[in-house]
């Protein structure tokens, strides 16, 4: 379903909506659906390592399930706390910065921040020579190499859709086609608790349907693509 | 061969168009048209309509005194592939139309997907105004817009056989109304100048008459059956 037929499904029950009415209600389907069910996941490089620095923005992310680096999984830095005893503070406000690392470690770490309304990842190395300041001494400092490519595996959300786009993400909602129809009874519901075309069984009705549709896709996203067998009672 | 209007008014109550015998004969042939078109669903006008007005970037406005929008639709779609898609144009108060249009951030705010347009009297002289902005610089391409419309017929056309915009069979009728103002000046001297009640009882039964046959005429040409 893309851009036009969802408009047009919409205003068959609210003809006196617009598009950029109706791509809001469309948008704040798209990011609840996804928020809910976890069903948009991706694999992304989101940009290259730079020696020292430690924060990375994860653009779109709900959740960070793997971080690679040069194509390396890296596991994830348990406690947050030990990871940030002593933080380079680039991400808030650059003052009192660790200074770049001068050995390299090829035991990294990440962790997930939130930060400002978005989520970034730390990337870490355990260190060879230990990272003092306050007489406090921290095992882990900032990643020292420069050009790294660094790969996430997220669940995120779904790129808006925007007024005249003929093609692309913009175009057609990100979220599996089947999956499609939700958004349009997700906005038609919301378009029933609207005054100037209040019907609440209506309302009942349509948020129900999104409601089926989001434990559908949330069984969908557990299943993470995969069959499993069935246990086959038998009588011996 | 069609017969003027000026015969058909005649033929039903005797006046002569040409003997200037009261002041206003002009005036309750435009408002008799008036009311006719006003009355008549849109649809049927349309089927009659002139040729639309193109709006384009040269001139995207159009003065709208004295005339009836029957539609206005916006061009989007793409002149390379040859798309061209006609977005009806929702109407909007002036009011409406200066509010939604300004705010980039509202949710009213109209798109090619669902263009506006209004009726901005503000330089006095009706203006119809299309949002989003009229860009395309040639007719029939995208961004350009076509508004379908009826004027209203103005001054001196008694003569007529036909008038613009309205099919043959809604003349009847504009001469039916015509014919029934006319007889409200003619009760109006019998009744001030010349005082004459037998005179004035005909010519009421007349009008009652007149105005009972214009009834029926427009429930027809209204009515289910009425688009011709």
């Amino acid at each position: 379903m893309n851009r036009v037929e969802i408009i047009e499904l919409v205003q068959q029950h609210h003809p006196h909506m617009g598009e950029v009415e109706i791509l809001k209600l469309i948008n704040r389907a798209l990011d609840d659906f996804t928020m809910e069910t976890g069903i948009l996941r991706e694999y992304v490089d989101i940009q290259n390592t730079v020696a020292g620095q430690r924060y990375y923005t994860v653009d779109k992310c709900i959740s960070i399930i793997n971080v690679w680096i040069d194509d390396v999984l890296i596991p994830r830095m348990a406690s947050i706390n030990a990871a940030m005893f002593i933080d380079d503070d680039e991400h808030v406000n650059a003052d009192n910065t660790l200074a770049t690392p001068s050995k390299t470690s090829n035991e990294r770490y990440w962790y997930p921040i939130q930060d400002d309304g978005e989520i970034k990842i730390g990337l870490i190395e355990r260190s060879t020579e230990s990272v003092k300041r306050d007489d406090k001494v921290s095992n882990y400092q900032s990643i020292s190499e420069t050009g790294l490519q660094i790969r996430v595996y997220m669940m995120r959300r779904a790129v808006h859709l925007a007024t005249g786009s003929g093609s692309g993400t913009t175009f057609t909602p990100e979220i599996n086609s089947v999956f499609h129809q939700a958004l349009v009874s997700k906005a038609i519901g919301e378009g029933y608790k609207d005054p100037r075309n209040q019907k609440f069984d209506a309302v009942q009705f349509f948020v129900g349907e999104y409601e089926d549709y989001i434990k559908q896709a949330k069984k969908v996203a557990k299943r993470n693509a995969i069959t499993t067998g069935v246990v086959v009672p038998h009588t011996f | 061969m069609a017969a003027k209007l000026s015969e058909r008014i005649q033929d039903l109550i005797g006046f002569d168009y040409a003997s200037n015998s009261i002041n206003t004969e002009n005036e309750a042939l435009e408002v008799a048209c008036a009311e006719v078109i006003d009355t008549l669903p849109e649809e049927l006008l349309l089927k009659y309509a002139v040729a639309p007005t193109d709006l384009i970037s040269g001139a995207p406005t159009m003065d709208i005194r004295g005339k009836r929008i029957l539609r206005v639709s916006r061009i989007e779609g793409s002149n390379d592939d040859a798309i061209f898609i006609h977005r009806p144009c929702e109407k909007l108060t002036i009011d409406e139309y200066l509010y939604n249009t300004q705010d980039a951030n509202s949710i009213y705010l109209p798109t090619s997907h669902s263009p506006v347009y209004t009726e901005d009297p503000e330089s006095a002289v009706a203006t119809l105004k299309v949002f989003p902005a009229i860009t395309g610089s040639s007719a029939d391409t995208v961004n350009t817009a076509k508004v379908w419309y009826i004027t209203y017929p103005y001054g001196d056309f008694d003569g007529n056989i036909a008038l613009d915009g309205l099919p043959n069979e809604v003349e009847h009728a504009v001469a039916l109304k015509t014919a029934s103002y006319i007889l409200d000046t003619m009760m109006s001297d019998k009744i001030q100048d010349d005082e004459d009640e037998e005179m004035l009882r005909m010519l009421q039964a007349q009008k009652q008459n007149l105005d009972a046959t214009y009834q029926i005429e427009m429930g027809r040409l209204s009515g289910e059956k009425g688009e011709q």
